[in-house]
């Protein structure tokens, strides 16, 4: 797939910018909101639309976000993190704190 | 010579793998107007030698990027002298869907190629197994696992190059479906944890806390405060050694040389002024190894947006912290290690005010300063030391904040950074890259730097003044003291005679220098450009100082000593309260309050360090940037040091004024 064109597949309500996603969530890209120039780098990075990641560091107030994809691990700044839409595929716990866990469902 | 050029991501350990095949045959290559480098190494082979090419690791070849330029020039012939006749495809074995997909994209060059597998340690421990010989079947091209930390694969690797081939055409066409690379993956790895699983806790226990707000920054800051605390302790015996080696070297060629021009070159021009840069070279190679160390591990990558969050207030990348925290060494350095910052515009507007923070050189002006203006005052002297630091970091974020609004102007690449894995550093490694950046630097001191030495020297020594005639009785008198002492009747008379004779000796030299100091190209600018310096309270003598100044800080309190007329020495106090008793023309005081404090912003405000505007030049590849830095710096000093004086002068007459009424 182009790593530029974005993935439609999900319904809108379901996407979210990786800043919300909690540690441990497994999510597909869909389609990220940054200028082609670096959507191109994040591709060749491993990041692009369609591709499955999973979140190592939740976002917080001013900190990366820290993700894996296959065995590349990606720290994104929030504003990064931001413009990336994902849909979350398994979440591991239904814990609510801020910033997830990564207890595995019971 | 054969040319085989090395190729690969990020963080493949492909330097580590040039340091195996090359070792220290290896040297830099830069290219005009850029500051993406790459490494020349040749790797003896059997029968033949071959000369290998490290080139910068890039994520894609088709990105805008200047890493991925060079690498498309290189692979496609357009670098001259750099054509590669077979490419080494660096690839981690734990991360194969990205480095077969890069492997073949360069496929398409139709170079011929061959694949080093990296990183087999790492895969073993993940339970992950290699199936080279089935990947090189698929590919048509040699694969080898070969470890540049350990050197095991790297001699079958050395011996592979020669059977280095373009992937046939059968193979490139298969390689190109859709979902071939899934299918090596699977085929040619095995093992029970599958690369990219998520159970590797310790590595995200220990991002949370690098990364964290407050963690994280605690754990940066006491890491920088080690590394510099190792720096200075650890440079400081070198940098005595090789301040003695060239004093004694100064000395041998002024007693094997006849005194003259040829002399005064020598000792005074090009084995001083190599002295003063050279003598830096322990820290930059203890920097640069401890960096190096650093960032082997893993952790800098992560301590990058830790600072990220600070800087980006100011236009800068988390990554500029290192450049500017290293240039309170010295600013050479901290410019050198610019080249950590991915952006160019990043990377000039660190470089361009780098030099703004208080480096090792300007602590002895700053002692003397301090010491005249509190000589009693132990806690404002602390606090005024304190201030100083302040005031070059405050105005060098602030200039940051500045040129990123308006020349600078643009959007920074975004901080996305791969957090490669966190390993124990390779000492090996860091050798090699502080060896390398120890070359370069050496190469600038003996290339630009130089040049500029013999300039300064030139219009300091010239025109040559004879010797005045007040330093001629005195030179008379030590004559007719060093008869008296021949024929003294008891040796302890022949040593106060002795004594006598040198002491008029030492003041005919001084009187002799001060008059040249004077009457050269250089003091004659000096009273030039006076009524310039004038309104921070400067007098002629001083603007000759800060004017000398300019080739390097350190050389102020010789020169003003000199130009004063007392003696220069190691005891800070006694030197600063000779100075204070110097007066001017009109007998006022010569260091009052409010100059003392002009020259101590000046000082701290101005670029004043020729190598380091050598070093900006080589690392913006233009003298349009080092001549900005002079001037933008320059000015900013003079103006601080104007409203300093002003402000200086008008409370000082105001409490007089208060204190007669």
């Amino acid at each position: 797939m182009n790593p530029a064109s974005p993935d439609n597949s999900q319904p809108k309500s379901l996407m979210r910018p990786l800043t919300e996603l909690r540690r441990g969530d497994r999510a597909i890209v869909n389609q990220t909101q940054l200028d082609p120039e670096h959507v191109a780098t994040l591709a060749a990075m491993g990041l692009c639309a369609s591709c499955e990641l999973t979140v190592c560091r939740a976002s917080g107030r001013g900190s990366p976000c820290i993700v894996q994809i296959d065995a590349t691990r990606l720290g994104l700044a929030p504003e990064v993190a931001q413009k990336i839409l994902a849909t979350v595929v398994t979440r591991p716990c239904d814990c609510p704190v801020d910033g997830g866990c990564a207890r595995p469902k019971a | 010579m054969p040319r085989v050029a090395m190729v690969g991501n990020p963080n493949v350990g492909k330097t580590s793998l040039f340091n195996r095949l090359c070792g220290l045959r290896a040297k830099t290559a830069n290219f005009p107007g850029s500051t993406v480098e790459a490494h020349v190494g040749k790797c003896s082979l059997a029968e033949t030698t071959v000369e290998i090419v490290d080139l910068p690791g890039i994520y894609a070849m088709d990105l805008a990027l200047p890493e991925s330029k060079l690498c498309r020039d290189c692979v496609s012939g357009r670098l001259e002298g750099l054509e590669p006749d077979a490419l080494l495809v660096v690839v981690d074995a734990t991360n194969m869907q990205r480095g077969l997909r890069f492997a073949i994209s360069l496929a398409s060059s139709r170079r011929a190629m061959l694949l080093a597998l990296t990183m087999g340690d790492l895969a073993k421990t993940r339970g992950v197994s290699v199936d080279a010989a089935k990947l090189s079947l698929e590919l048509g091209i040699p694969v080898v696992i070969a470890n540049g930390r350990s050197g095991e694969g790297v001699a079958a690797l050395a011996r592979a190059i020669a059977d280095a081939r373009p992937v046939p055409f059968a193979h490139l066409e298969a390689a190109r479906t859709p979902g071939w690379i899934d299918r090596q993956i699977e085929g040619s790895l095995g093992g029970t944890n599958s690369v990219g699983s998520d159970a590797d806790s310790l590595a995200d226990r220990l991002d949370s806390a690098f990364t964290h707000p407050v963690l994280g920054t605690l754990c940066f800051v006491l890491l920088m405060v080690a590394v510099f605390f190792a720096i200075f302790r650890l440079a400081e015996w070198p940098m005595d050694g090789i301040e003695s080696a060239f004093g004694w070297l100064g000395s041998m060629t002024a007693s094997v040389l006849p005194a003259g021009v040829l002399s005064s070159l020598l000792v005074d021009g090009i084995i001083a002024g190599v002295a003063g840069t050279v003598v830096f070279l322990p820290q930059i190679a203890i920097l640069f190894f401890l960096l190096a160390l650093i960032e082997d591990t893993g952790y800098l990558a992560r301590a990058a947006f830790v600072m990220d969050r600070l800087m980006c207030r100011f236009g800068l990348p988390g990554t500029a912290f290192i450049p500017l925290l290293s240039s309170h060494a010295c600013a050479l350095p901290g410019i050198m290690s610019a080249r950590l910052i991915p952006d160019p515009k990043d990377r000039l507007a660190t470089i361009l005010v780098a030099p703004f923070m208080s480096c090792s050189a300007r602590v002895g002006v700053y002692v003397l300063l301090v010491t005249i203006l509190f000589p009693d005052n132990a806690l404002f002297a602390g606090l005024a030391f304190a201030g100083c630091y302040a005031l070059g970091a405050i105005a060098a974020l602030l200039t940051a904040l500045l040129f990123r609004k308006t020349f600078l102007r643009g959007k920074s690449r975004p901080m996305v950074l791969e957090l490669p894995p966190y390993r124990f550093p390779c000492l090996r490694t860091a050798f090699y890259t502080s060896y390398d950046r120890s070359i370069v630097f050496l190469k600038n001191a003996g290339g630009i730097i130089l040049a500029i030495c013999i300039v300064m020297w030139w219009i300091s020594a010239y025109p040559r003044s004879p010797i005045p005639p007040q330093a001629q009785a005195l030179i008379a008198q030590a004559a007719l003291e060093d008869a008296s002492a021949a024929t003294a009747s008891d040796a302890q008379l022949a040593q106060s005679y002795a004594d006598r004779r040198s002491a008029l000796l030492l003041e005919a030299e001084l009187i002799t220098h001060r008059q040249q100091q004077q009457q050269s190209f250089a003091g004659q600018l000096g009273g030039l450009v006076q009524p310039v310096f004038a309104p921070l309270g400067l007098d002629d003598r001083l603007t000759v100082a800060v004017l000398t100044s300019f080739l390097a800080r350190e050389v102020f309190r010789s020169t003003v000593t000199v130009l004063v007329g007392t003696n220069d020495g190691d005891d800070d106090d006694r030197v600063a309260t000779d100075l204070k008793k110097a007066t001017r023309a009109d007998g006022t005081p010569l260091f009052d309050t409010a100059t003392s404090a002009s020259l101590l912003v000046f000082f701290v405000l101005a670029m004043q360090c020729l190598p380091t505007l050598a070093v900006t030049r080589r690392e913006t590849g233009s003298w349009k940037w080092p001549a900005f830095q002079l001037v933008w710096m320059t000015m900013i000093a003079y103006l601080a040091a104007l409203a300093t004086h002003a402000i200086v002068h008008s409370t000082v007459a105001a409490t007089a004024i208060g204190a007669l009424t």
